[in-house]
């Protein structure tokens, strides 16, 4: 989709201002919020005459890639870890609705974050396999294929009991 | 309440609306990238990035130097690989011809059958480097749907999913490898191992492999508006069909009949939790 005007770029930046803020802030230092986003939106400005028709995938990946490379050297990943709520900040629905969210936190916070990332892009963005793979650049099937395995190695750390302290500081 | 539903509750930024300051600092930004008038790259080449100051209040664009947009080489889960001759969703793993000859009850075949060598030495040459390469493979599960054959080979403790069709096409995967942890299953349990797709149109199509509990007969499947039967052997089962819009995503139901002629359902979602 080539952008033509201004008023074209701020539909799809008013479309997708919020969800691009959420993606980050879900994986970023809080310090470098607002310069991903900011950098984010500037690479489609710049590029805006070869955004795809739906370009929230194009933003994702594009916001995934600056953090990715703001890593250098040993530190570099190749996925990003993705940061869970408290498990106490929820309302009180019973003391098993409690243990269930204090075991799942923990079993998140063992998952790789390759698996925190394709299991994060399906429930909390909420993202189709198609716009997943598009973000993480890699096939449709791959993306299943992961998000398959994440599925059941969350499932595997839910059976398998905690022995350390558990934490309710999210993950910085 | 599912494992899901309970992670959804646990989202890290759960407000969907945006606070006043944000929305202000929303209108800041898009002033700025707006006033930017730095050249469009041209497609073929990408500015080298520099380093951006962080904000400490409001958004602060780098005035000069240009804005890196890196293409990070895509990560791959550990010990897990899709072969294909074009790994990509955009071009035809199996050719169209071959997804319009598929049937929704597979052909049971022995493994030295004529009619499937061609697809056995196309599996095994694709694989010939890969996982468990130093040990003698197994093939099982082999069926054949019109001109396309699957099958898994097991060799070394790996167990590789592959789809052939006519003319050298098909793909691989890794499904399976040592240290796997293999839970005892009830007697007509069913897992998903593996689901995946590839392909568009006439070329699209959706897989799935999983292992199958002692006393499961046949199972049979809904998805993408198709009823069809898994081929089950070895406590391990597959299927494929063809789907316009491959997403790797089961979505319908499966039915077990089991050894004693008893009949379960399951939402196929149940299996991917």
């Amino acid at each position: 989709m080539a952008i033509q005007t201004e008023a074209e770029f701020t539909e799809i930046y008013r479309a997708n201002f919020g969800d691009l803020l959420r993606f980050v802030r879900r994986r970023a230092h809080p310090l470098n919020v607002d310069d991903i986003v900011g950098e984010t939106f500037l690479a489609a400005w710049r590029r805006r005459g070869e955004l795809p028709d739906d370009a929230r995938p194009w933003l994702f990946r594009t916001a995934r890639n600056a953090m990715l490379n703001s890593a250098r050297g040993a530190n570099r990943q190749t996925a990003l870890a993705v940061r869970i709520g408290q498990a106490d900040d929820l309302p009180d629905t019973g003391m098993h609705l409690v243990d269930t969210r204090l075991d799942l936190v923990a079993a998140w916070r063992e998952l790789s974050v390759a698996d925190q990332e394709v299991l994060a892009l399906s429930v909390w963005e909420d993202l189709s396999t198609k716009d997943a793979a598009a973000t993480l650049g890699c096939t449709r099937a791959a993306y299943a294929m992961r998000l398959t395995r994440a599925r059941r190695s969350l499932a595997e750390l839910l059976t398998t009991p905690v022995t350390g302290p558990i934490s309710l500081v999210p993950t910085a | 309440m599912n494992t899901t539903e309970l992670l959804r509750q646990l989202d890290f930024v759960p407000t969907a609306t945006l606070t006043a300051a944000e929305s202000a600092r929303s209108d800041e930004l898009l002033r700025s990238v707006l006033a930017d008038r730095e050249p469009e790259p041209a497609a073929a080449s990408r500015p080298t990035r520099q380093r951006v100051p962080f904000a400490t209040r409001g958004w602060v664009l780098a005035g000069s130097g240009a804005l890196a947009i890196a293409i990070v080489a895509t990560a791959l889960v550990a010990g897990h690989h899709a072969y294909a001759p074009t790994d990509s969703t955009a071009s035809a793993v199996l050719p169209a011809v071959a997804l319009a000859s598929w049937t929704s009850t597979p052909t049971s075949v022995a493994a030295d059958a004529a009619s499937v060598q061609p697809a056995e030495r196309w599996c095994l040459d694709s694989m010939q480097s890969g996982p468990g390469a130093s040990s003698v493979g197994a093939i099982t599960n082999l069926d054949q749907r019109g001109a396309v054959t699957s099958m898994l080979v097991t060799r070394g403790g790996y167990v590789m999913l592959c789809i052939a069709g006519p003319d050298s096409t098909g793909f691989w995967e890794l499904d399976g490898q040592p240290g796997d942890v293999q839970p005892t299953l009830a007697p007509t349990q069913l897992t998903v191992a593996s689901a995946g797709g590839h392909g568009d149109g006439a070329t699209g199509f959706d897989y799935v492999e999983g292992r199958a509990g002692a006393d499961v007969a046949s199972i049979s499947l809904t998805e993408s508006g198709r009823t069809f039967t898994a081929a089950v052997s070895n406590g391990r089962w597959t299927a494929w069909w063809p789907t316009a819009d491959p997403t790797g995503e089961l979505t319908g139901s499966l039915t077990v009949t089991a050894t004693d002629g008893s009949r379960s359902s399951v939402p196929a979602e149940s299996l991917q939790k």
